[in-house]
């Protein structure tokens, strides 16, 4: 195939963006914000990826998922563990053996080359996590999505339930340097630690590698939305019969969306993993997979970018409302204390928006697509 | 000259309806027929069969030397038959360009991976079907509507689009089930010529369901009339018109009188 020089540019410079800006507020964001920010910042780059890959499946092709969480589960321990035990392997311990772009300002040590062999390991694990993921979601998949109607969200349902049961009924997890290096690596894939959840997992997930992961989720979604191929995703969507005289496949295209949103959800699940040093299935329940499915129905099934925003705000806002519930208890008597307010407020959120724009903030649409309307209304 | 396409003894019944029995129908390339009958006589079945939407309980379509029957629709698509909807099931909140290039799809070659790394071969492919998308629209009069959802065009337009996006396909066979349907008499009167003019562009061989008779005595060569699921006739329009059993079939009850 014949491939320009300039072509690869133009193609990979949107990419190249990303990871410039990554560096941005990898290099000086970070350090100035502060841990609490700096971990507001990672939770919205892994919600973003489960946001805008949730939208591939219940946005385009109009199918139904609601096991998210589950795909997020396997990815983030197969990563963890790929991380964690490959590192005992390869430097007898497991702490983090990359170089600037994995080291977080503030937390001692010395920073090291540009990349180093840790890095490696970690990205490895991140794609390993999601190509775990993306076979789970083929296995998940591939029967349910044959049949019409809503299979795929009872199966889905299922998915994560059973996920959560197998993880918790591996084995301990290993801890002493001697006992991993004389195990097997397949007797070690099954030890990953049970009900506790898997701990200790190297924290590499800096906001470089997160943005940087967002950077290539958003371009490949994007383009894909852009193409043939988001085409005829949504018009499976629109209308499965007519799609179907028109030449698309739809049981193999449905497959595809979803096995890519389920790769895009191990991803996350690996940064996730990386982020906070430990995985639990028992923490990623169906809860998770609801606080997903939030995100792509407010803002817009089928927009990636109010799938983005709407990922960005309720990240935040439950923050805030913490710190306002905790402000406002302080001045209340202990027994007229207000509870956690999220769920209500995302609950009525939801209803408000059902009743008034069911169709999320932005529908189908991109933020920008608004503009260029607006625009052409200005024209006329 | 050959047939195209071949529909034998074509059979189905929705539990004890049956809904066609025996048809057949033969078209020639290049052919331009009608398909005609009273509400419910089992036209859009016929469609619905040849498509794969169902399966036939008994009988066989061909294509050329190739058997369509137990193909799934998109199979039958890319085989090289494309087809309408009587009810429009246009991709409603996409814009109008989109619902065309969809159909155009079926031709592109390039995967997933060419699409996210946007190679030249993708980028050659959309260039394609832009320029495919752009003549179709010129053709069916929807040039300046292009950028508009298609559940917010006029109904007409509607129709019109339903054909662009079947023509997308590329296909060898048209099948159209009331492309008249909602039209006013200036719109019903151009459609004459669109068809006409739509098989000599495309190259396409036409079969044609349609209520409105002065469209379709005008424009097809030979008609195939259905009543309760059965041929009752086949002939030119001339011939079809004077069938006594045709006659009695769209006037109800006169057969039912004589006996
Ligand atoms: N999926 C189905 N299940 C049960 N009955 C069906 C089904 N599809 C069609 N029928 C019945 O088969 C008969 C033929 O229907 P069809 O839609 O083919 O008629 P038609 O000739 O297209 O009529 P019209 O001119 O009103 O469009 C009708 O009695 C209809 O109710
Ligand atoms: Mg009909």
């Amino acid at each position: 195939m014949r491939l320009g020089v300039g072509t690869l540019l133009r193609n990979l410079a949107p990419l190249v963006v990303g990871v410039a800006l990554a560096s941005i507020l990898h290099f000086w964001i970070q350090p100035a914000s502060g841990a609490f920010a700096t971990k507001v910042l990672v939770d919205i780059g892994i919600n973003v990826i489960l946001a805008v890959s949730l939208t591939l499946v219940n946005g385009f092709t109009g199918q139904f998922s609601i096991g998210h969480a589950g795909f997020m589960c396997v990815g983030g321990y197969v990563a963890a563990a790929v991380t964690y035990y490959g590192s005992h392997r390869l430097y007898g311990d497991a702490f983090l053996h990359g170089g600037v772009l994995s080291w977080t300002a503030g937390q001692g040590g010395v920073a090291g080359p540009l990349l180093a062999g840790g890095d490696l390991l970690f990205v490895v694990a991140c794609l390993l996590g999601g190509l775990a993921a993306a076979v789970a979601g083929y296995v998940v998949g591939l029967p349910s999505l044959r049949l019409r109607g809503d299979y795929l969200a009872i199966v889905t349902l299922g998915f994560g339930e059973i996920v959560r049961v197998l993880f918790q009924s591996t084995q301990p997890q290993l801890f002493l340097a001697g006992e991993i290096q004389s195990q097997s690596t397949w007797r070690l894939g099954t030890m990953l630690g049970g009900a506790l959840g898997f701990t200790s997992v190297p924290f590499y997930s800096t906001l470089f590698w997160v943005y940087a992961f967002v950077a290539l989720t958003l371009l490949a979604t994007y383009r894909i939305k852009q193409s043939g191929y988001g085409r005829a995703f949504l018009s499976i969507r629109e209308d499965e019969v007519a799609a179907e005289a028109m030449g698309v496949h739809t049981t193999r295209l449905k497959v595809r969306a979803f096995v890519l949103s389920s790769f895009f959800a191990g991803l996350a699940g690996a940064l996730f993993a990386h982020s906070i040093g430990s995985i639990n299935a028992g923490e990623l329940g169906f809860q998770k997979s609801f606080d997903v499915i939030i995100m792509v129905v407010l803002g817009g099934m089928g927009s990636i970018s109010g799938s983005t925003l709407a990922a960005i705000i309720l990240t935040i806002l439950p923050e805030v409302l913490r710190t306002a519930t905790e402000h406002v208890n302080r001045y209340l008597p202990e027994s007229y204390a207000l509870p956690d307010l999220r769920m209500i407020i995302y609950s009525l959120a939801l209803i408000v928006m059902m009743i008034v724009r069911p169709q999320g903030l932005f529908g189908l649409h991109e933020i920008w697509d608004f503009r260029k309307k607006a625009r052409r209304h200005e024209g006329t | 000259m050959d047939a195209l396409l071949e529909i034998r003894d074509l059979s189905i019944a929705f539990g004890g309806l049956k809904a066609v029995q025996d048809f057949s129908l033969t078209l020639a390339r290049g052919d331009l027929q009608g398909l005609i009958g009273p509400n419910g006589a089992g036209k859009t079945t016929v469609f619905n069969l040849v498509t794969g939407v169902y399966r036939p309980q008994v009988g066989t379509v061909r294509l050329g030397s190739r058997v369509l029957n137990g193909l799934r629709p998109h199979q039958i698509a890319a085989a090289g038959v494309a087809r309408t909807f009587q009810a429009s099931r246009l991709f409603a909140d996409l814009t109008v360009r989109d619902n065309v290039r969809i159909g155009c799809q079926l031709r592109a070659t390039h995967g997933l991976w060419a699409t996210v790394w946007r190679t030249t071969r993708h980028v050659a492919d959309e260039a394609r079907i832009r320029d495919r998308c752009e003549q179709l629209l010129a053709t069916f009069g929807l040039t300046k509507r292009r950028g508009e959802l298609a559940r917010n065009l006029p109904y007409g337009d509607q129709r019109r689009l339903e054909m662009a996006r079947a023509l997308a396909t590329d296909p060898q066979v048209l099948l159209l089930d009331e492309p008249a349907a909602g039209m006013n008499p200036p719109e019903k009167l151009a459609l004459r010529e669109l068809i006409r003019s739509v098989r000599r562009q495309f190259d396409v061989t036409i079969l044609l369901i349609e209520h409105d008779m002065g469209v379709v005595m005008d424009i097809c060569e030979r008609i195939t009339v259905l009543d309760y699921g059965v041929t009752i006739a086949v002939g030119t329009p001339q011939e079809v018109q004077r069938d006594a059993r045709v006659i009695a079939a769209y006037l109800g009850t006169p057969e039912t009188e004589a006996r």
